[in-house]
C-alpha cells in the first residue's frame, strides 16, 4: 500500500472502478443481511459482511473519503463485536446495517455525480452514533476497539482491497444468492460503454444490408471468385451479428438482486410475513428489456405484498401458513422469456371486479356477467378500474396495472393474470428475448411492403380471388369472415390508407389473422412475401400520432418497410379490444324491416339451428348483434324471460317456443324449473327500428351468400318459407311475427297458455 | 459588424432557399425512400440513410407549391432539428455560399403566413433573393395524420 499514494484528483478510472465494485459489494451485503434476519444465529453471513465492510473501509481511506471511512469503521466494529460475542443479530442491528448500506449508496451516487466528498455530515454522524451505541449495547466487557484487529485472523491472507471472492457462499434454500459475479478473474472481462455496443449493433445492421446488396449484384455476374468471396462475407457477417447480439444480453439478476430487500421492506411496513422465492435469475434477456421491466416487476411485487398476501392472522384463520410466499420465476419458453410473479395470497374476487366495472360504467350488467373470468382478469388492466381505494379493498389488485401493461407492451411483451379467490394470483409477463430483432412476416399491399410481427399473428388464410373471397359485409364498412365458425371482423389494409388506389378487384388476396388486446381480427393484404427477422428502427417525432406503425425496418435489399402495429390497426379500424368492446359502441347498423325476400340481389344469410335440429335462417342485415349468454343471466318477469342488456331489458323469445316445437312443456309459457344457469345460450338480437328482441337459438352455424328463392311460402306459423342454402334446407324465420308475439304477449299473454 | 455565415443553398420550385451549413448533416442525391400511406401533409415518408430511418418532408408542400412534376430527380437535404435528423426534399442542390449574417431582412409581408413562419430572413444574393430557412420551423408539421 505504501507505493499507492493518495489518488490524484480526477483519477476517473480508479474512482469508477471503486464505485462499481463497491456497489456490487453492497448488493451482496444486503443479501447477507436479509439472510441474517432469517437466521440471526448464523455467523457465516456476518463473516462475509465483515469482509465487505473492511474492504469498503480500506478503499475509502485510500481514496480519501473520510466520512465513508468512518462510517465503515463503525459498522465494522459492530460486526466485529457480533462475531466475537457470537450474539444473534437483532432486528435493530440489521436495520442499522441496512441503513448504512443505503447511506453508502447515496454517497456513492453523489460521488458518481462528481461531488468529491458529499455533504451528508449530520446523517452520517447520527448513523455512526447509532452503530456505536448498538455495539456498546452488546453485553461484553472486552474492549472491542482493541480487539478488532485480532478478530480478522482468517482475513489476514486476503489483501485488503480485494473483492470478497474467496469464500463460496453456502447455498440458501429460500433465497437465491445474487448473480454470482464471484470467481471471474478480472482479466477475462472488461467493462464496455453500452453506447458503444449500440453503435456496433447499428453498424453490423448496416453491414448486413450492404452484404445483401452486394450479394444481389454478384449474382448477376458470373465470377466464381467473387461469389466465393461473398459467401465468406455472408458467414462472417452472420456470425458477427450473432456475437454482437450476445453482448446485449444481461441476466435478470441484474435487476432482481434488489428484490429480496424490496419484499422485506414492503412486508415490514405493512406488518406481514413474506418470503420471496426466486428461480431463474440467471436467465438472459436484452439489456433494454431487463431495464424496461424493472418498474413493472417492482410494481407487481409490491402489489403482491401490499394487496395479495394477507396478514399473518388472516392467513392463519384461512388455514394457511402465516408466512406468505411470493414466487418470482423466469424461464425460456418457445423463444420467449416468461416471468411469473405469483403469490399465495387472497386472490382476486372476479365478481367484485365485475361489480366494480359495472359501477364505473365500463360494462353493462349483462355484459359483465357474460364475461368469462379470463375476460375479468383482462379488465384489471383497464385504466378505468385502477382507482386505488375501492379496488384495493375489494379485489386486492388492480392499482396501476394499466401502467404495467403499457410498459411491458412497449417492449413487445404481453401480460396475463390468473387468479383463484383465496388461493393467490399469478401474473405472467411474456417477453421477447431481444428488442433489436423481431421475427416478422412481410406482406405487400398497394405496392408497399409491411412487416407484421409474428407475435401478433395467429394465422394466414389464403382467400383466393378477391372477388370470390367469402367476406361478408354487415352494413356499411363492417366486414366479417367466418373462420371455422368464428365470425372475425375484417379490415382491408388497402382501405386504411388514404393514399392508396382503390382495390384492383382481381388477383388473389390473403388475410392475416391478428390478435391484439384479446381480440382477433382479419387483415386483408395483397400478398404474403416472406418471413424475416427484422431490425426495428424507431420513427421520428412526426409519427407520434400514427399508432398503425410501431416502426420501420430496412430490408435485406435495402428497401424500407413499415412495421404494422396490430393494436393500432385495430384501433384505427374501429375494432375494439375486450374491455372496450363489452361497453358496446360498435353496433351493426340498424336497417328497416322491409320483408325478408329480395331475390333481385344476393343477400347474406345467417344459418342457425334450434335444439330440435331445425335449420333456420335470417338475412344477416336483420341481425343487430349476436350474443352469448349463460342461462343464469336470464330473469323472469311474469311468464316472460328477459335479460338485463345494455342498461335496459331485452325480451327473450326461445325459437322453439315461437315455432311451437317444444313437446315437453307442461304449461305453455312455463317451463319446469328455471333454465340451467350453466347453459350457454346463443342470442340473436333483432331490432325492427322500434322494438328490440333477443331470439334464443341453439347454435349459429355459418354465414352463407345466396340468391335462392323462397320456396313453400308460409308452411307454418313463424316461418316465411324455406330456402336451399349451402346444400341444405333452411326455414326463414318471420321476425315480424316474432316481434308481434313478444309485444302481444307482453300485454295479454302473461299467465295463460 | 459582419458575421459571415456559410449557407447550403438549393432550389425548390421558383424559390432559392438556404439552410445554415451548421444545421445540415449532408445532402444525398439518391435515397432509398418509402412514402407514407397515410395522409400526413408535408410528411412524405421515410428514407434509409446509413442504417437509420429518417422522416422525409417535402419542401414543396411546406412552401405551398404544386407537387413536383413526375420524374424530377430530387435531392434530400438532411438537417438536424430537435436532436433528430430529418430529410428535406428539394428540387436541386446548388452551392455553399457565404453571406453576411447582419444583412438579412424580414421576409416580405405578401408571403403566405405559414411560409413566412419558416423563413428566418431574406438576403440579396447576386441576382436572386435567398430565403434562409429556419431548420426547426422547416421540419415542423402541424397537420399530422388525419
Amino acid at each position: 500500500m505504501t507505493d499507492q499514494t493518495k489518488l490524484e484528483q480526477g483519477d476517473d478510472l480508479v474512482l469508477r472502478e471503486f464505485i462499481v465494485e463497491t456497489n456490487e459489494n453492497l448488493e451482496r451485503a444486503v443479501q447477507q443481511l436479509l439472510d441474517l434476519e432469517r437466521a440471526p444465529d448464523d455467523l457465516e453471513p456476518v463473516r462475509h459482511l465483515f469482509r465487505a465492510v473492511h474492504t469498503l473501509k480500506s478503499s475509502c481511506g485510500w481514496l480519501g473519503f473520510g466520512q465513508l471511512e468512518q462510517l465503515a469503521h463503525d459498522a465494522e466494529s459492530l460486526l466485529a463485536k457480533i462475531r466475537q460475542v457470537e450474539c444473534p443479530v437483532t432486528p435493530e442491528i440489521a436495520e442499522a446495517l441496512l441503513a448504512t448500506v443505503d447511506l453508502t449508496r447515496k454517497q456513492l451516487a453523489a460521488i458518481t455525480e462528481g461531488v468529491r466528498e458529499p455533504l451528508l455530515d449530520d446523517e452520517t454522524r447520527l448513523l455512526g452514533e447509532r452503530l456505536r451505541t448498538l455495539a456498546g449495547g452488546i453485553a461484553d466487557t472486552t474492549d472491542q476497539r482493541r480487539e478488532t484487529p485480532d478478530l480478522v485472523p482468517s482475513e489476514a491472507e486476503a489483501p485488503p482491497v480485494a473483492r470478497d471472492v474467496s469464500l463460496p457462499q453456502p447455498p440458501k434454500p429460500d433465497v437465491e444468492p445474487t448473480a454470482a459475479q464471484i470467481s471471474v478473474p478480472p482479466e477475462l472481462s472488461v467493462r464496455v460503454d453500452t453506447q458503444l455496443l449500440d453503435e456496433l449493433m447499428k453498424l453490423v445492421g448496416e453491414l448486413v444490408v450492404t452484404r445483401n446488396q452486394l450479394g444481389q449484384l454478384v449474382e448477376n455476374t458470373a465470377r466464381p471468385e467473387l461469389v466465393a468471396g461473398i459467401q465468406r462475407l455472408n458467414i462472417v457477417t452472420g456470425e458477427l451479428q450473432d456475437r454482437i447480439m450476445l453482448t446485449r444480453m444481461q441476466p435478470l439478476s441484474h435487476v432482481w438482486s434488489r428484490f429480496p430487500r424490496l419484499i422485506r421492506d414492503a412486508a415490514n411496513s405493512c406488518g406481514k410475513k413474506v418470503r420471496l422465492q426466486m428461480e431463474g435469475a440467471d436467465t438472459e434477456l436484452d439489456r433494454a428489456i431487463v431495464e424496461a421491466i424493472r418498474d413493472p416487476l417492482i410494481h407487481l411485487l409490491r402489489n403482491a405484498v401490499d394487496h395479495g398476501i394477507e396478514t399473518p392472522e388472516q392467513r392463519s384463520a384461512a388455514g394457511k401458513s402465516p408466512e406468505g410466499v411470493v414466487h418470482l420465476r423466469a424461464n425460456h419458453i418457445e423463444g420467449q422469456v416468461h416471468i411469473e410473479v405469483e403469490d399465495d395470497g387472497r386472490g382476486i374476487d372476479s365478481q367484485a371486479v365485475r361489480r366494480r366495472a359495472v359501477a364505473s360504467g365500463m360494462l353493462s350488467v349483462a355484459d359483465a356477467q357474460r364475461l368469462s373470468d379470463e375476460g375479468v382478469w383482462g379488465l384489471i388492466f383497464s385504466a378505468g378500474l385502477s382507482t386505488r381505494d375501492e379496488v384495493t379493498e375489494l379485489s386486492g389488485r388492480g392499482v396501476g396495472m394499466d401502467v404495467v401493461k403499457t410498459d411491458v407492451e412497449r417492449v413487445g411483451g404481453r401480460v396475463e393474470v390468473h387468479s383463484a379467490l383465496g388461493a393467490g394470483t399469478r401474473v405472467t409477463l411474456r417477453l421477447p428475448l431481444t428488442l433489436a430483432i423481431l421475427p416478422s412476416v412481410l406482406v405487400e399491399c398497394a405496392g408497399e411492403i409491411y412487416a407484421v410481427p409474428q407475435s401478433n399473428l395467429l394465422e394466414l388464410v389464403g382467400l383466393g380471388n378477391q372477388s370470390e373471397a367469402k367476406i361478408f359485409q354487415v352494413g356499411e364498412g363492417t366486414n366479417v369472415y367466418s373462420l371455422r365458425g368464428e365470425l372475425l371482423p375484417v379490415l382491408y389494409l388497402r382501405d386504411m390508407w388514404a393514399l392508396s388506389e382503390a382495390s384492383t378487384e382481381s388477383g388473389d388476396v390473403f388475410m392475416l389473422v391478428l390478435q391484439s388486446g384479446g381480440r382477433r381480427f382479419g387483415l386483408v393484404v395483397d400478398s404474403v412475401l416472406d418471413t424475416q427477422e427484422i431490425v426495428i428502427k424507431p420513427l421520428g417525432r412526426h409519427f407520434a400520432n400514427t399508432p398503425e406503425f410501431s416502426g420501420a425496418t430496412i430490408l435485406g435489399d435495402g428497401r424500407l418497410a413499415w412495421i404494422l402495429d396490430a393494436a393500432g390497426i385495430a384501433k384505427r379500424g374501429g375494432i375494439q379490444t375486450e374491455g372496450a368492446r363489452a361497453s358496446g359502441s360498435v353496433d351493426a347498423p340498424r336497417s328497416e324491416f322491409d320483408g325478408v325476400q329480395d331475390d333481385s340481389r344476393t343477400s347474406q344469410m345467417l344459418l342457425m339451428t334450434t335444439r330440435s335440429g331445425t335449420c333456420l335462417t335470417v338475412p344477416l342485415e336483420k341481425v343487430l348483434r349476436l350474443e352469448e349468454i349463460s342461462g343464469g343471466d336470464i330473469e323472469r318477469v311474469g311468464a316472460r324471460e328477459v335479460l338485463q342488456y345494455r342498461d335496459g331489458l331485452l325480451r327473450l323469445l326461445r325459437v322453439e317456443d315461437f315455432l311451437g316445437e317444444r313437446t315437453n312443456v307442461p304449461e305453455a309459457g312455463h317451463r319446469v324449473g328455471d333454465p340451467n344457469p350453466d347453459d350457454v345460450l346463443q342470442v340473436l338480437v333483432h331490432n325492427d327500428g322500434s322494438y328490440e328482441i333477443g331470439l334464443v337459438v341453439d347454435k349459429f352455424l355459418d354465414i352463407v351468400e345466396d340468391r335462392a328463392e323462397l320456396q313453400e311460402i308460409r308452411p307454418r306459423p313463424g316461418v316465411l318459407g324455406s330456402v336451399v342454402l349451402d346444400g341444405r334446407i333452411a326455414e326463414v324465420l318471420d321476425l315480424e311475427a316474432a316481434i308481434a308475439q313478444v309485444t302481444s304477449s307482453a300485454a295479454a299473454k302473461a299467465p295463460q297458455p | 459588424m459582419t458575421a459571415l455565415m456559410q449557407v447550403c443553398t438549393f432550389r425548390v420550385g421558383p424559390f432559392y432557399c438556404g439552410i445554415p451549413i451548421s444545421a445540415v448533416q449532408e445532402v444525398i442525391q439518391n435515397v432509398t425512400f418509402t412514402r407514407t400511406p397515410l395522409a400526413m401533409g408535408a410528411v412524405s415518408g421515410l428514407a434509409a440513410v446509413r442504417g437509420d430511418v429518417l422522416t422525409v418532408i417535402d419542401l414543396r408542400t411546406k412552401l405551398h407549391l404544386a407537387p413536383a412534376p413526375q420524374g424530377l430527380e430530387r435531392v434530400t437535404v438532411i438537417v438536424r432539428s430537435s436532436r433528430e435528423a430529418i430529410g428535406l426534399w428539394a428540387d436541386a442542390v446548388e452551392d455553399v455560399i457565404e453571406i453576411d449574417g447582419g444583412a438579412g431582412q424580414d421576409p416580405p409581408d405578401t408571403l403566405n403566413s405559414a411560409v413566412r413562419a419558416m423563413i428566418s430572413s431574406v438576403y440579396e444574393a447576386g441576382e436572386r433573393l435567398l430565403l434562409l430557412l429556419d431548420p426547426e420551423r422547416a421540419t415542423e408539421v402541424l397537420e399530422t395524420a388525419r
